[in-house]
């Protein structure tokens, strides 16, 4: 059994209210109706904030704080469903009632009171009560599911980072700790003196130290590019950023999901640096890419093509907008799958490999967060373009 | 002497350090950055270790491997690599392709040792004695036919119940892997062959069909029951020693090497079974309590190699694990100087010893070398729980 709804009856004149009230005691039991009275406007808006009734009967005319000024001072309540209120009105009021529909009223009843129109009146509030309290529920709902998609689908741009950071970095570690304990024998043969056996020494060790050169850089550049993915999580980190160099980033930091697949090339313009959630940004650079690899890899299975990813930036300065365009040349897709491809749980990789969130989160991402959109063109078996086009807020 | 390694990989640092490890040593070293180029080579000259990078543009690793094993069989195949997923380490393992997985960030020590373990493995399994018993025995046994079946449902990562499938059409083979599920290994109860390969593991079932053959006609020899129990037991009790050192599960890839660590002597027992016989009777014969040792002495007399030498042999003829060979040939005398995996070496030695000594099978006992345990860190302590558990093991005579 579900809580009563409460019931606020507003009236400077006790006579309507009782008669109200008497009216109501009668059609519905107090499981369904609870009743509370106030006599002017002020006293109606203290318990509105202390009992949070559902339903307030709201007389117009009533001295100091009048059913207009109730009104105003409820109209996020009333905007939102939590407040359905009803006017209790004259008979002569309509054009006073027309401003309290425009200010958020519902309904009117009129003076003098008749059975039949307040119970029905009040069935129908009843009625549109339980449908908003329904809507509430399933729309809390939805906002935890979404959450939770996100949520995962964070998950997996973390895994994929973390995959991707321990390849990338076992080569350099590979040969930087081979080679520092090269070095140590050399020492130790350097002390004892038997260097004759190693001739080419003197070559070698400037060749070795370049080595270990080569090797921090390759880990300090995927140092970097982690950084600016370290604000994946942080949702409130507006900063103006540099989509060219988070570009940058991402292709070195999913290196591993492409550089045996396909080449990518760039194609910058300088773009300038825009407001925006850069680590979010990156996310959804690091999903398009890692599909677009994706789709070359599923059509190299069948025709071996040489694959290629390009990048480009543009600056549209007529719209005020930044466009980033990504094109492979994989498998690509038919009208109807572009259809779904931003739908949540759409995914063609086989189970295990993909969430099937990633474009639903990137289109969320785009046009819910930053007012930008996303689009897709495709021909099967030619390949697949993705456009998106951010304004530019500085 | 083999001596001639190649090594692999599309980054030319990996290249150079490697080159500066082996600078001097007495190996002929070859480096490719590219599979093609080494392909190139393979066809007008030879080499006898292929060390390879996995991941690397144009061709991946174990396509390399697949290839050069079709050109150059005796190519015994290594892979390098820092790739992280799991399943693919498996897969190159479990289709002969890898017979061993060196991971990226490597030890400088570590990878010579393995180097010359490899070496001494081809030298050791290519002396002209051991080749003539080889020949003596006639036709090795081959691949059951199911075998390959398996193989290629592994390759393609196909599930359980999908290779469950193919061993039920061959019975003698699914008992035997519910046997050994049910007691040399987990020591669980299951009636399902699909969850025999669930708890074994795709490696220990491919090795287990390949084994099955000689098994079961082993059963019928003199002692071949009690070295089925002997190999069951070891195996558990490696399993156990393993994880008590490591605090971790036993590779799956070595996860029967106590199965198949005697497996020489079922070999030699099958096909020459009038020598076995006699092997059998010589120690009969001599039985002296002063020295318990005697097959290695008879065997060379009558066989002219030692079963360990055989049965590495046909371990590597079927193209498993380096880990397993080694265990194979060195379980009875360990030398530090000329094994790629001392652990599990030492494990094999030490278990195998302590089952032999539970069983009083004395004819088959090899003498524990104390040195080499203590330096592949096997405790007294650790010595002392293995008893209790073969112990436990005989009493509940499990096996």
């Amino acid at each position: 059994m579900s809580e009563p709804i409460k019931l606020l009856i507003v009236d400077d004149s006790r006579l309507i209210r009782h008669s109200i009230s008497d009216i109501i005691s009668n059609y519905f039991s107090i499981d369904v109706l609870t009743i509370h009275h106030a006599e002017d406007g002020d006293t109606a808006l203290q318990i509105i904030e202390s009992i949070k009734p559902e339903i307030v009967l709201l007389d117009i005319t009533m001295k100091r704080v009048n059913g207009i000024d109730v009104l105003k001072a409820v109209k996020p309540q009333t905007a939102s469903g939590h407040i359905i209120v009803l006017m209790i009105s004259g008979i002569d009021d309509d054009e006073t009632l027309s401003i309290c529909f425009k200010l958020g009223a519902k309904d009117f009843i009129r003076k003098p009171i008749h059975d039949v129109e307040l119970v029905s009146r009040l069935e129908g509030a009843l009625h549109n009560h339980a449908l908003i309290k329904n809507l509430h529920a399933l729309n809390q709902d939805l906002l935890n599911a979404k959450n939770n998609m996100v949520q995962s689908e964070k998950m997996a741009a973390i895994g994929h980072l973390a995959a991707g950071v321990a390849h990338e970095i076992n080569n350099p570690i590979g040969f930087i700790s081979s080679n520092i304990s090269t070095l140590q024998s050399y020492f130790r043969l350097w002390q004892s003196g038997d260097i004759e056996r190693f001739r080419n020494i003197e070559d070698d060790i400037p060749e070795l130290f370049s080595d270990l050169n080569i090797g921090i850089v390759r880990i300090k550049e995927i140092i970097d590019s982690l950084r600016s993915f370290s604000r994946i999580d942080n949702t409130n980190s507006i900063e103006p950023f540099d989509i060219e160099q988070g570009i940058k980033d991402t292709l070195i930091v999913a290196r591993h999901r492409y550089r045996y697949i396909a080449e990518v090339r760039t194609n910058f313009s300088q773009i300038p640096r825009i407001l925006c959630n850069g680590g979010k940004i990156n996310q959804v650079l690091m999903n398009l890419i890692i599909n677009a690899a994706d789709a070359i890899s599923m059509a190299q299975t069948v025709d071996q093509r040489d694959g290629l990813i390009q990048i480009s930036t543009f600056t549209d300065y007529e719209s005020n907008k930044i466009i980033i365009q990504i094109v492979d040349n994989g498998i690509g897709m038919d009208e109807t799958m572009i259809q779904s491809i931003f739908n949540p749980f759409f995914t063609t990789k086989p189970v295990g490999s993909g969430t099937g969130l990633g474009l639903s989160v990137s289109y969320d991402i785009i046009t819910n967060e930053h007012d930008g959109s996303i689009t897709c063109q495709s021909t099967p078996n030619l390949g697949t373009t993705f456009t998106i086009t951010l304004p530019i807020k500085t | 002497m083999p001596r001639t390694i190649a090594f692999v990989d599309d980054e030319e640092p990996i290249l150079r350090a490697l080159r500066r490890l082996f600078y001097g040593s007495e190996y002929d070293c070859l480096f490719f950055s590219s599979p093609d180029a080494l392909l190139n080579h393979l066809e007008s000259s030879s080499i006898d270790i292929l060390i390879t990078d996995i991941r690397m543009p144009e061709m991946d690793g174990l396509e390399l491997m697949r290839r050069v094993k079709k050109i150059k069989p005796n190519v015994i195949c290594v892979a390098l690599s820092g790739y992280t997923d799991n399943r693919q380490i498996l897969a190159a393992l479990d289709s002969g392709l890898a017979r061993l997985y060196v991971y990226k960030p490597w030890d400088n020590d570590e990878l010579k040792r393995i180097v010359d373990g490899l070496r001494n493995i081809i030298r050791n399994l290519n002396q002209s004695s051991l080749m003539e018993t080889i020949n003596g025995l006639g036709s090795l046994p081959t691949f059951p036919s199911i075998y390959q079946n398996v193989v290629k449902l592994i390759e393609s990562e196909s599930s359980a119940s999908e290779i469950a499938a193919v061993i039920e059409t061959d019975p003698a083979i699914a008992s035997k892997l519910l046997r050994i599920a049910n007691t040399a290994y987990y020591g669980s109860h299951t009636g399902s062959v699909h969850q025999a390969i669930m708890m074994l593991g795709m490696t220990n079932v491919k090795q287990i069909i390949l084994t099955n053959a000689l098994f079961e006609s082993a059963e019928s020899v003199p002692y071949g029951r009690e070295l089925w129990q002997h190999a069951a037991l070891t195996n558990k009790g490696v399993s156990y020693l393993y994880h008590l050192m490591f605090q971790k599960q036993l590779p799956s890839h070595v996860g029967v090497v106590g199965l198949m660590h005697t497996i020489g002597l079922l070999l030699i027992a099958t096909t020459q079974p009038s020598q076995y016989k006699a092997l059998i009777e010589a120690c009969e014969n001599e039985r002296t309590l002063n020295n318990p040792f005697f097959v290695e002495t008879f065997e060379k007399k009558i066989f002219g190699s030692y079963h360990t030498e055989v049965g590495s042999y046909l371990l590597n003829w079927w193209a498993l694990p380096v880990d397993i060979i080694e265990a194979t040939y060195h379980y009875r005398n360990p030398n530090f100087s000329e094994i790629c995996n001392l652990p599990i070496v030492g494990i094999v030695h030490l278990v195998s010893h302590v089952v032999i000594k539970k069983m009083n099978l004395n004819y088959f006992q090899h003498p524990l070398n104390q040195e080499f345990l203590t330096k592949v860190g096997i405790t007294e302590s650790h010595q002392d729980s293995l008893e209790q558990y073969i112990d436990q093991l005989l009493n509940k005579r499990e096996v």
